[in-house]
């Protein structure tokens, strides 16, 4: 197991600047996501660490020493779903047991280590089976074994789940997860999926375009994007986004745009009294923390329903507010016809606001 | 409005569907949902006649459409691999239908406009497929399905391409679509949610069979068997095994080896008591939402277990505890923290067990009870 580090990382292909100057610190024993669409460079990134593509420029250090000039079986870094070649003629076992003793491991050790490794990955009951006899999956849990019985550095993840239906990706997800907290290898996810990243790892690192935008934990990546980007990557239901500008009428703030006007939420005051604000702004919201409350109510925000969704444990409306859509999560029974008129309440502790100009996002003084 | 009655499809000696019988109304949004191999697909073939049944029939309006070619039957559809004409651009491949079907130009253009804005592809209605990124083609593809009038629309895999925040968006847009122009949609999706949010009705296949046809509320709510419990929500169901009693108590389900008697619901009896009685594998299902995780014992109905896992997926951290060798998932709230390998206590309430006996869900609970409980 080693600690990851990557200065300044560079790649080129030939005019496309696919990874531009990525760094970053993965702490030993640590997962950490790669996240972003396709496109973004997190493949690129991974695919160096591997051995498997030159660094254009930068460094990449394994535990502290530098890893560049090393050939990837030197690196000694593990791919997960990899087709490993297993021995056709050696029984699960053998093909499990043959890398120790070639590395110069004794009987005792190798036995022990094939034992537990094969425990974990539940597959001691097919030990005495050839290769030829094993299903597909089995086949997988043997390739996971010897890539993992060989104790890598790193162990790479390249989207082992993105192609999985939704209950193979639980038993996925609890698998992979639970393999990370039984053998404590360095472990890195590369993935489009969001979901898949926030369940599993320790550090989620958002990426589009090349550039790293942020490295947090889940938690932190949900709830304190730094720029809009981020926000509108992480969810499970897309973040809201409206534009509006801060205005100050009768000495309160309020944030308006064509459609509405809904006071500054306070923690923001300090930050407007101070003219801290920019004038254009985006409102973000998730739609966990948008409800549809009674006309009456101040501070919400007329619109109209365009769809109901009931997904089981929660329906999801979408609303018409000035020709733009938001989403906002309502009760299992709520029921409602395109075009009914409804009120929107924001809540303001839960509402981020972004600088449209940079898009960053702007901390709010709590 | 068309109807399916004993299709089978064979191809070589694997049966793709098996005697597949349903109706597909007028006006209305049916979903065929289910894993790879479930013959999803098949079935969308057979009906737009690209393929036909091996042994049953298909009808239109009460019409046979055996030996109806695929052109006769005025029904649009959507394939999974785009099928995009790769020499004409983003405008032509949508004004094809509508061309085909001699309408002006100037209508051609006010309805290829106005699907390219709804589709957020307005942009690049100058370029060729071979230009764009797989989620735009995806996009034309829907596109150029929907723009025509047709009788039925065909949908297979339409969204699936799209990155999560668009696919919610255009999931949208086609529901509020089809809902204001009445139309009649047979929609394939592996993806429950889609399922969920756009179906009046869901049919569930596995293995070329009929799992369950229903409302989707029904097929979240009272799964009709445990492959559907297991394929369906975020997470889908957990299961603890279980046997049977009928003691002094009342009707009990227990996990003998921990000596744990679980009380049934009050309204669990009549047909449901006599399967349980009778059946051989008994499985209490239960969703992420109706179970309670507490750091003390001090409960009514609450159980020793340990965390397993713990997702923090945002708005929610889902914990899977260990309880008597059985994986449960409890969503519990982003605030709170949850060590792997801590013990806790889970509130197990009989009124939310759902009972499967050999596989077959012969109870569920009082739906109002449930949706008062998650409101």
């Amino acid at each position: 197991m080693a600690s990851v580090t990557l200065k300044q990382v560079h790649k080129r292909y030939g005019k496309v600047h696919a990874v531009r100057g990525i760094s970053m610190e993965i702490q030993d024993g640590e997962f950490m996501a790669f996240l972003g669409p396709s496109g973004c460079g997190k493949s690129s990134t991974m695919r160096m660490i591997a051995g498997l593509e030159e660094i254009t420029s930068g460094d990449i250090l394994f535990d502290g020493e530098s890893i560049i000039e090393k050939k990837p079986s030197q690196r000694n870094v593990a791919m997960a779903f990899e087709t490993y070649a297993l021995y056709p003629t050696l029984t699960v076992y053998e093909n499990l047991a043959f890398p120790l003793r070639a590395a110069g491991m004794k009987g005792d050790e190798v036995d022990r280590r094939v034992q537990e490794v094969g425990e974990i990955i539940g597959i001691t009951e097919i030990f005495d089976r050839k290769p030829a006899k094993l299903s597909s999956g089995q086949s997988q849990a043997v390739g996971l074994a010897r890539a993992l019985i060989r104790k890598p550095n790193v162990f790479l993840l390249d989207e082992p789940i993105s192609h999985l239906d939704t209950s193979q990706r639980f038993h996925m997800r609890v698998y992979l997860k639970r393999l990370h907290l039984e053998f404590g290898h360095t472990m890195i996810l590369v993935t489009h999926d969001q979901e898949d990243a926030m369940a599993l790892s320790d550090r989620v690192a958002v990426m589009s375009e090349g550039i790293l935008h942020q490295v947090d934990t889940p938690r932190n990546i949900y709830e304190n994007p730094l720029d809009l980007f981020v926000a509108g990557f992480i969810g499970n239901l897309p973040m809201n986004f409206i534009d509006a500008q801060v205005k100050r009428e009768d000495g309160y703030f309020y944030l308006v745009n064509k459609a509405m006007r809904v006071p500054l939420p306070e923690v923001f005051t300090p930050k407007a009294e101070a003219g801290q604000l920019p004038e254009e702004v985006v409102i973000g919201i998730r739609p966990y923390h948008i409800s549809l409350v009674s006309s009456d109510t101040p501070g919400s925000v007329s619109a109209e329903i365009f769809v109901v969704e009931a997904l089981g444990d929660m329906n999801v409306a979408t609303v018409q507010l000035n020709g733009q859509r938001l989403q906002a999560v309502c009760p299992t029974t709520y029921r409602a016809a395109p075009h009914t008129p409804v009120a929107l309440a924001m809540k303001a502790e839960h509402t981020l606001l972004f600088d449209k100009a940079s898009g960053r996002r702007v901390p709010a003084d709590r | 409005m068309i109807e399916l009655r004993g299709v089978t499809k064979r191809f070589g000696t694997t049966l793709a569907v098996r005697n597949l019988n349903f109706t597909c109304h007028e006006g209305e949004f049916l979903v065929l949902f289910g894993p790879a191999g479930a013959g999803k697909s098949t079935t969308l073939r057979l009906i737009a006649g690209i393929t036909e049944p091996s042994y049953g029939e298909i009808f239109l309006r009460g019409e046979s459409l055996n030996g109806v070619p695929p052109e006769r039957r005025n029904f649009s559809m959507v394939f999974e691999n785009y099928a995009l004409y790769s020499h004409l651009t983003v405008f032509e491949n949508l004004a094809f239908p509508l061309r085909a079907r001699g309408m002006p130009d100037a209508e051609v253009r006010r309805r290829v406009q106005e699907m390219a804005a709804l589709l957020h592809i307005e942009g690049m209605t100058d370029r060729k497929p071979g230009y764009l990124s797989g989620g735009q083609r995806q996009r034309v593809a829907l596109g150029r399905g929907l723009i025509r009038d047709a009788e039925i629309y065909l949908l297979d895999e339409p969204i699936s391409h799209l990155d999560a925040r668009l696919r919610i968006q255009m999931r949208a847009e086609l529901k509020n679509m089809c809902l204001e122009k009445h139309r009649t949609v047979i929609h394939v999706t592996h993806d429950y949610k889609e399922a969920m949010a756009l179906a009046d009705r869901v049919i569930v296949l596995n293995k070329g069979r009929i799992m369950q046809d229903a409302a989707p509320e029904e097929v979240y709510h009272c799964p009709a068997n445990d492959f559907v419990a297991s394929f369906v929500g975020d997470p889908p169901m957990s299961f603890i095994k279980v046997s049977y009693r009928e003691g002094e108590g009342g009707p009990a389900f227990i996990l003998p080896e921990a000596g744990i008697v679980l009380r049934a619901a009050k309204d669990f009896g009549g047909r449901a008591a006599e399967k349980a009685r009778t059946g051989s594998e008994i499985k209490l299902g239960l969703r992420s939402n109706q179970v309670s995780l507490f750091t003390t014992a001090d409960q009514l109905n609450c159980y020793e277990a340990r965390v397993y896992l713990v997702e923090a997926q945002g708005h929610r951290n889902l914990v899977t505890v260990d309880f008597q060798d059985n994986l449960v998932q409890i969503s519990t709230s982003p605030e709170t923290t949850w060590q792997v390998g801590q013990q806790v206590w889970i509130g197990l309430d009989p009124r939310f067990f759902h009972v499967f006996v050999d596989g077959r869900a012969v109870y569920h609970p009082d739906r109002n009870i449930v949706f008062s409980s998650i409101a």
